[in-house]
């Protein structure tokens, strides 16, 4: 297991470093520059800038720049928030990122296996029905609508909860509706996701014999069923985790929170190059490590599975 | 003995009670915090000036109506030819820290801002100050400035030649005083929350990017007495209906902006609190003077003279915008537009004289060109775009192909000249000046896109730049204006208006024509069922 683990880092070193450097090709190759602005600037402020930030070399310089540094853990300076370095803009944001994604992953898994589970339960009868019309309804509404309906509703209408801003993870006021904006559609989808996953479980012969020894029905689906059922659960939630953890950039623009995927959308239309990059390379591996962990799950969960020792 | 506790518990609540409104009432909420950097050299967005003025004075300050008075000095004197200027600085004038601020600090501030390896994008504000423009160049070092504190007080600065306009440029961030053993200490993150020393009427406490600042008032500040606000708090909102729902929901009493969508809707129901007058802004759209086909003036004029801008003002912004053919806006402080009569005709004329300027240049409905308009991506310029194609299909008959770009595609292509027949442009005037909007067209200003190149134009400009009596740089300017508007190098289209939306509870706000709105002019009413009613919307 431990050399596996060892194995799958060591594959990891070359992918994020491909990554690194397409997304550095990609963003020189995108029309416009950092400093281009509405009012133009001199040829000679040009230059300083350009001297300042190293563009004045040559792309292939630029790069082995990046990349040192990079080894030296410094992702460089932000080109749009002068006074920040871009370690410090996902210091400051990666927590938000952090607080919003895992929580609304537990949310969604709570209430996603939950749901899945009745609705297997019960198949094709009302509260089956009832679960997957919300989970219809949940993958189909995007969040842009859903977001700004509860902001209507919940903050204006009503002025129950603010309708944004962000004042410590601990501000649990501040966080209930971009929380339940972003899990819902993760709701949804575990929701079918278990649900189908939890009807074909219930057919196997081990639920049978359960069964015929006479096991109460939730012990059943707690102990015996849950389990296997959950895999299909886990491979969702492993990749889709180290995406909502990264950001979500239409909660986070709505509700005024300062997590990293708004520098993603900010620094690519500012060709902030240094702080798309930055974003990158954190989702990147956070995706690896998550993918990784799946793996790792995997065994616990499933006896089937056993990796070369 | 249980008498003395209910009176102590009593006293408690009240003070209690007392503090949360006290909080409540010296606190306001705005809405203009998109600010990318607060070191004021390299900062240029209208939000991070917005907010540097707060943290921040210069010599020069803007009074309640935006009008220029003076700041953190007391007096100035002036030599006869108009190239030395002495200011004193205030006595009690301190930095955030309780330190004295000196003339030194404004020295190494103005030096700071021109050295080249500050790389501040406004610092050819400074032009006029002696050796400016060689040190941004890097031929002189930054030393060299024409500036020297002979002593704590008084600070010298020499120019180059005649500066109408120095008090307006020492007004401005770029010439800000920075602390220097914070600036020397901490290199480019001097700005960020604990190493920020600033000498304005308040101080940075927090700073979330994408989320907000909070300001805290400066006590140490010299007039700090008539400061009234105790926290100002900024949130970084892009969106006008995103903070019109912050408005809505009482999270934000003071809006930057006012969502066009919903114009209706809060004229309606929020006319007393929505507040706009004119602005020191101009749209327009710019001809590439240099294509092939536009080269043409008659075609220029064609084009220019067939949009009816009342139009476009009245039916589709309908936010108080003023329709214009100068390029100036109309309350430019010491100017008056040029009169040309031609602007004066009636609708019925303009579309005639359109038409004849169009068979003027070999044209006609059946043999008419097709031009291209690109426009970054907005929805109000696509509107606008639409609506000038619209109105040039009818009257003469020219076809367009409407690009639409994302901004900074949108900004190289301009600069570039690609794709660019006639493409939407804007100016805010940095200074209550129209010199601050005619010298974008001259030859060798790097704003100059439309690549206008008049030997007259670039002399009148050249003039006014230097001319100090009042008259004689007025018609100048005049001049200089009524050439671009002959040879129809732009087709301004209107002035921009400054529309916010402020709570009945917010006092010392007034719509100023710099669009200048300091936190210590600013207060909250000391009505708590005032504050209480108006934050149910």
């Amino acid at each position: 297991m431990t050399k596996y683990i060892f194995l799958r880092i060591l594959q990891a070193i070359p992918t994020i470093w491909i990554i690194i450097t397409l997304s550095f090709l990609l963003m020189h190759a995108v029309p416009g520059g950092p400093f281009d602005g509405e009012k133009a600037v001199s040829p000679e402020i040009q230059k300083n800038l350009e001297k300042k930030y190293n563009l004045d070399k040559p792309l292939y310089k630029q790069y082995l720049i990046y990349v040192n540094n990079l080894l030296h853990g410094d992702l460089g300076p932000s080109f749009k928030y002068k006074d920040y370095s871009v370690n410090e803009l996902l210091y400051d944001g990666f927590p938000v990122s952090l607080t919003l994604g895992l929580s609304a992953m537990l949310l969604a898994l709570l209430i996603g296996v939950t749901f899945g589970i009745m609705a297997a339960k019960y198949q094709n009868k009302f509260i089956d029905y009832c679960m997957m019309l919300f989970a219809l309804v949940g993958m189909s509404v995007p969040s842009f609508v859903i977001a700004p309906m509860l902001v209507l509703i919940i903050a204006i209408k009503f002025q129950i909860l603010p309708a944004g801003e962000w004042q410590g993870p601990f501000a649990f006021k501040y966080l209930i509706l971009p929380i339940f904006a972003l899990s819902l559609p993760m709701i949804a989808y575990i929701t079918r996701i278990m649900r189908s996953s939890m009807i074909e479980v219930l057919r196997s012969n081990f639920i049978r014999t359960a069964r015929a020894k006479g096991l109460p029905e939730w012990k059943v689906l707690v102990f015996h069923a849950l389990k296997p059922a959950m895999l299909p659960v886990v491979s969702f939630v492993g990749p889709a985790l180290a995406t909502i953890v990264t950001g979500s950039i239409v909660i986070e623009k709505i509700f005024g929170l300062p997590g990293i995927g708004q520098h993603f959308v900010q620094g690519a239309i500012n060709r902030d190059y240094t702080l798309v990059m930055g974003v990158v390379i954190l989702s990147a591996t956070l995706i690896i490590i998550c993918n990784l962990l799946v793996d790792i799950v995997y065994v616990f969960i499933d006896p089937k599975v056993r990796y070369a020792k | 003995m249980i008498k003395y506790s209910r009176i102590f518990k009593f006293l408690v609540l009240l003070f209690l009670a007392n503090q949360i409104l006290a909080n409540v009432l010296t606190t306001l909420n705005r809405g203009d915090g998109q600010v990318d950097t607060l070191d004021p050299h390299k900062a240029e967005g209208v939000p991070a000036i917005n907010v540097l003025d707060d943290l921040y004075e210069g010599l020069m300050t803007h009074n309640q109506d935006g009008k220029l008075v003076l700041g953190t000095a007391e007096k100035y004197e002036v030599s006869h030819d108009g190239l030395r200027y002495m200011f004193y600085i205030r006595d009690n004038a301190k930095w955030s820290n309780g330190k004295k601020l000196t003339a030194h600090d404004f020295e190494y501030g103005l030096k700071r801002a021109v050295d080249p390896k500050t790389a501040g994008t406004r610092a050819t504000t400074l032009d006029p100050i002696k050796n400016a423009e060689k040190i941004l160049k890097g031929e002189v070092k930054p030393q060299e400035l024409g500036v020297k504190a002979l002593n704590d007080k008084m600070l010298q600065i020499n120019l180059e030649y005649p500066t109408p306009l120095i008090f307006e440029i020492l007004s401005n961030t770029v010439s800000f005083p920075v602390y220097k053993p914070s600036a020397e200490k901490y290199g480019d993150r001097f700005t960020q929350p604990g190493n920020h020393v600033t000498n304005g009427a308040f101080k940075l406490k927090e700073w979330v990017i994408n989320s907000h600042l909070t300001l805290e008032k400066n006590y140490n500040y010299w007039d700090a007495n008539d400061v009234k606000l105790k926290v100002v708090k900024y949130f970084d909102i892009e969106q006008p209906m995103q903070e019109f729902r912050r408005y809505q929901s009482g999270q934000v009493d003071l809006t930057s902006n006012v969502p066009t969508e919903n114009i209706n809707y809060i004229k309606r129901s929020l006319k007393d609190e929505l507040i706009t007058g004119p602005y020191m802004a101009v749209y327009y759209y710019g001809f590439n003077v240099n294509d092939p086909l536009l080269r043409d003036k008659n075609l220029r004029k064609a084009l220019s003279f067939a949009v009816d801008r009342k139009i476009i003002t009245d039916k589709l912004l309908r936010m108080g915008e003023t329709p214009r053919q100068h390029i100036v806006p109309k309350r430019t402080e010491n100017y008056e537009n040029p009169v040309i009569e031609e602007f004066e005709l009636s609708d019925e004329l303009r579309i005639k004289a359109a038409q004849k300027a169009f068979a003027d240049a070999g044209y006609s409905k059946k043999n008419a060109p097709t031009i291209t308009i690109l426009y970054n991506t907005m929805d109000s310029h696509k509107q606008i775009a639409v609506l000038v194609s619209a109105m040039w299909k009818s009257i003469l008959g020219v076809k367009t192909e409407l690009i639409n770009a994302e901004w900074k595609v949108f900004l190289k292509d301009v600069k570039e000249k690609r794709n660019t027949q006639v493409f939407r442009q804007g100016i805010v005037g940095d200074f209550n000046d129209a010199y601050s909007i005619l010298e974008v067209f001259h030859s060798e200003s790097p704003s100059n896109s439309i690549g206008y190149n008049h030997v007259k134009y670039d002399e009148y400009i050249n003039k006014a730049k230097v001319e100090n009596d009042s008259d004689k740089r007025m018609n100048y300017l005049q001049k200089s204006e009524a050439q671009l508007l002959n040879d129809h190098a732009v087709m301004p289209l209107y002035t921009y208006t400054v529309k916010k939306l402020v709570k009945p509870y917010v006092g010392g706000f007034n719509a100023n024509f710099m669009n200048k709105n300091l936190s210590k002019y600013l207060y909250i009413k000391y009505d708590k069922d005032a504050v209480k009613d108006s934050r149910k919307v």
